[in-house]
C-alpha cells in the first residue's frame, strides 16, 4: 500500500522535525523569558552600539558566538528588540546566528568531507544577506518592526492568569493603575517591563516562566504546521520533480532555494542533505545551504506572528535576492560552473 | 461540579495538559520508545532535557493557565496526536485491516529484535571480513586507493534494482544515514557487482554483502541516482565487488545508520 506507506512517512517526518526543533524552541523561549524578566531596558540601551554599521556588525558577531538553531531565535529577537537592542543588531543576529556559529560550520565541514569551500561561502553569503537586512533595519526604530499587542490580551506583571475569576484585592493592586505605560509589544502573556515594578526574585522568575510559556505556545503551533508541510513534500512529491532541476544552473539555483524553503531543515543538519545532491552544481548546493537557515516555511509563519508585514517582506526578498545573485555570480566563477 | 463545568476547567487547562502529555511522550521515547524512528539516538540527552523542561512548564500551566486556549493551538494538538497515532503503528494497523498485509517499509514499532553485538571480523569461506556500514565505506572509497581501500569488508543494507544495473549484473546496496532526524535522512550506498553466476537479490531485500572495493569501470564513474529516493549518495568512483551475499534477519532499528567511525571498530 504505497499510499499508506507515504502517510506513515509523512507522520514520521512531521514528528521528526517537531521533535528535533522542540528543544531549541524551548531554549529560545526560556532565553526570551529570562531576557524579559531580568534584563533592564536601560542597560541594553546604554551598553549596545547604536550606529547602523556597528550595531549590524555586533549582531553578526553575536550570531557567530551563539550556537543556536533558527527556530529558537525568532521570538528571542522580538524580545531583544522590545528591550531596546538596536534593530540592526537584532535582525543581523537572527539571520546569521543559525549559520555562522561554530557548530553549524563544523557540521558543514564534516558533511563536505573537510573541504572548507562550502562552509566558507555559506558563511559569507549568509553574513552578507544578514548584514544588508541589519543595515536596512538599523535606520528604523524597533517599535516599527514588531507587531503591536492589538489589545487582544489583558496584561500585567502580576503573574496571575488574566481572564480568571479571582478578584484583584488591595494587596494585589496594579501599581499606578491606569497610569502605568502600556506595553508596546508582545504576545499573549506580554507584560509591563519588570524594571518598572521592582519585583522580587521569585516574582521575576515567575514572570520569566510565564513569558517563556507564552512564547513557546505562540510558536509551537507554527512549528507543527510548518513541519507538516515540509513532511508532506518529502512524502508525496515524486523524486523526478526534484531531479529535473539538476540539469541547468539557472534552474538548479532557484530550484534548490525553493526546496530549502519547503523542506525547512535544521541548519545543523541541512549540510548533510546538500552533500547528497551530488549531481547538482556547487553554486546550487550553496544556494540550498544559504537559503534554508534564513528563510523556510516555519520561519515565514513565525515572522508573520511577530514582525510587521513590511519587515516580513524584506526578510522574504532580501535574503533570497542576495543568495540568488551571489550563487549566480559564483556559477560564472566556479570552475566548470560548479558542475 | 457538573460535566459542563468540568469540561470548561479542562479546556482552560488544555495548553498545560498538552505540554505535559507531549513531555510524557518524549520521556517515553527516550527511555523505552522508538526514539530512532525520529531522531539520531545521540540526541537522547537533549530530548530528555527538553521533556523535563516541558513537563515543568506544562504542570505549571495546568496549575495556573498562562493563556486562553485557542482554536489554532487546539488543532495543533489534534494534529500532533494524529501524527503520533499514525506513526506509532496506526498506518500499519490500517494496512493490516485494508489488505491483510502490512507494508514492511516502515519500522515496526513493537516486538523489535534486540540489536546484537558485532564481532570484529565476519568469516565467510575462510576469509575474514571487516564489518562496516555503507557510510563508513563510502568515506573510504571517496579517499581513493590506500590500505583501507583494499581490505575485505562486510556491509549490510537494502537491495535496490533497476534494469540498467541488472544488465550489468549489479544492484545497489544502501542504508539511510540519519544525521539529526528522520527528515534529513539520505540513502548512502554502493553499486554491488554480484559474484559470477549468482542471482541478483530481490529488490527491497535486507542482506549482507561480503567483498572488496574496486574502481568503477571507465565511463561508469558517474553519479547514480537511487530510484524513488530524492536524497541519495551512491559512491561514484568505486563498486563493491561482492564475493558472497546472504540475506539476514532484519531489525527495523538497523535500517538506519546513526554513527560513523573513521577507524575500527566500525559502527556496522
Amino acid at each position: 500500500m504505497p499510499t499508506l506507506a507515504n502517510l506513515d512517512l509523512f507522520a514520521q517526518a512531521t514528528l521528526a522535525i517537531v521533535f528535533e526543533a522542540l528543544p531549541f524552541l524551548l531554549l529560545g523561549s526560556v532565553a526570551s523569558g529570562l531576557v524579559e524578566a531580568f534584563v533592564p531596558r536601560e542597560k541594553v540601551e546604554r551598553y549596545l552600539p547604536k550606529g547602523r554599521l556597528p550595531a549590524t556588525l555586533f549582531g553578526l558577531a553575536l550570531g557567530a558566538a551563539t550556537p543556536c538553531c533558527e527556530c529558537g531565535v525568532v521570538f528571542l529577537t522580538r524580545r531583544l528588540l522590545a528591550k531596546g537592542v538596536p534593530p540592526g543588531a537584532g535582525l543581523a543576529f537572527m539571520l546569521a546566528a543559525p549559520v555562522v556559529n561554530p557548530v553549524s560550520i563544523a557540521a558543514t565541514l564534516v558533511a563536505f568531507r573537510g573541504d572548507p569551500t562550502m562552509a566558507v561561502w555559506r558563511c559569507v553569503v549568509v553574513a552578507l544577506a544578514a548584514g544588508i537586512v541589519g543595515y536596512w533595519a538599523g535606520g528604523r526604530r524597533g517599535e516599527t518592526l514588531i507587531k503591536p499587542l492589538l489589545g487582544l490580551e489583558p496584561t500585567c506583571a502580576c503573574g496571575h492568569d488574566h481572564g480568571h475569576d479571582h478578584p484583584h484585592g488591595p494587596a494585589h493592586a496594579h501599581p499606578g493603575n491606569g497610569a502605568a505605560p502600556k506595553p508596546l509589544f508582545g504576545s499573549l502573556a506580554e507584560a509591563l517591563p519588570v524594571a518598572v515594578l521592582h519585583p522580587s526574585l521569585a516574582k521575576r522568575t515567575e514572570t520569566a516562566l510565564r513569558h517563556a510559556m507564552a512564547d513557546f505556545l505562540d510558536m509551537a503551533k507554527v512549528l507543527v504546521f510548518g513541519a507538516m508541510v515540509a513532511a508532506a513534500f518529502k512524502a508525496f512529491v515524486p523524486t523526478p520533480v526534484i531531479l529535473a532541476l539538476e540539469e541547468h544552473l539557472w534552474l538548479a539555483i532557484p530550484g534548490l532555494m525553493v526546496l530549502a524553503v519547503i523542506l525547512s531543515l535544521c541548519s545543523q543538519a541541512d549540510a548533510f542533505v546538500a552533500a547528497s545532491f551530488t549531481s547538482f552544481p556547487e553554486p546550487a548546493r550553496l544556494a540550498f545551504l544559504a537559503m534554508g537557515p534564513m528563510l523556510d516555511l516555519k520561519l515565514f509563519l513565525m515572522w508573520r506572528q511577530v514582525f510587521t508585514p513590511r519587515l516580513v517582506r524584506v526578510l522574504l526578498v532580501v535574503p533570497a535576492a542576495v543568495v540568488f545573485a551571489a550563487c549566480a555570480v559564483l556559477g560564472f566563477l566556479w570552475p566548470g560552473g560548479g558542475a | 461540579m457538573n460535566v459542563r463545568a468540568g469540561v470548561a476547567v479542562l479546556w482552560r487547562r488544555l495548553d498545560g495538559l498538552a505540554m505535559t502529555a507531549l513531555a510524557g511522550f518524549l520521556g517515553w521515547l527516550v527511555l523505552a520508545g522508538n526514539y530512532w524512528m525520529y531522531l539520531n539516538p545521540r540526541f537522547k540527552p537533549v530530548t530528555g532535557a527538553a521533556a523535563v523542561v516541558l513537563a515543568v512548564l506544562g504542570l505549571y500551566a495546568v496549575w495556573r493557565p498562562v493563556t486562553r486556549p485557542s482554536l489554532g493551538r487546539g488543532l495543533c494538538y489534534l494534529a500532533l496526536t494524529v501524527m503520533i497515532c499514525l506513526s506509532e503503528g496506526g498506518t500499519q494497523a490500517l494496512s493490516r485491516v485494508m489488505d491483510s498485509e502490512p507494508f514492511a517499509a516502515c519500522p515496526v514499532p513493537f516486538d523489535q529484535p534486540a540489536a546484537t553485538s558485532v564481532p570484529s571480523r565476519l568469516t565467510v569461506g575462510g576469509t575474514d571480513y571487516v564489518p562496516i556500514n555503507t557510510g563508513e565505506l563510502y568515506d573510504i572509497a571517496a579517499n581513493g586507493h590506500g590500505p583501507a581501500f583494499d581490505r575485505p569488508y562486510a556491509m549490510r543494507g537494502f537491495a535496490s534494482r533497476d534494469p540498467a544495473l541488472d544488465a550489468k549484473g549489479e544492484f545497489v546496496l544502501y542504508r539511510l544515514a540519519v544525521w539529526c532526524c528522520f527528515a534529513d535522512a539520505t540513502a548512502v550506498g554502493f553499486r554491488v557487482k554480484v559474484p559470477a553466476g549468482a542471482p541478483l537479490p530481490a529488490a527491497g531485500t535486507w542482506l549482507v554483502a561480503y567483498g572488496r572495493l574496486v574502481d568503477a569501470p571507465p565511463g561508469e564513474d558517474k553519479e547514480y541516482a537511487l530510484p524513488k529516493m530524492a536524497f541519495s549518495s551512491i559512491a561514484p568512483l568505486a563498486l563493491f565487488a561482492a564475493e558472497h551475499l546472504e540475506t539476514a534477519a532484519f531489525s527495523p532499528e538497523e535500517a538506519a545508520m546513526f554513527a560513523w567511525h573513521e577507524k575500527e571498530p566500525y559502527a556496522f
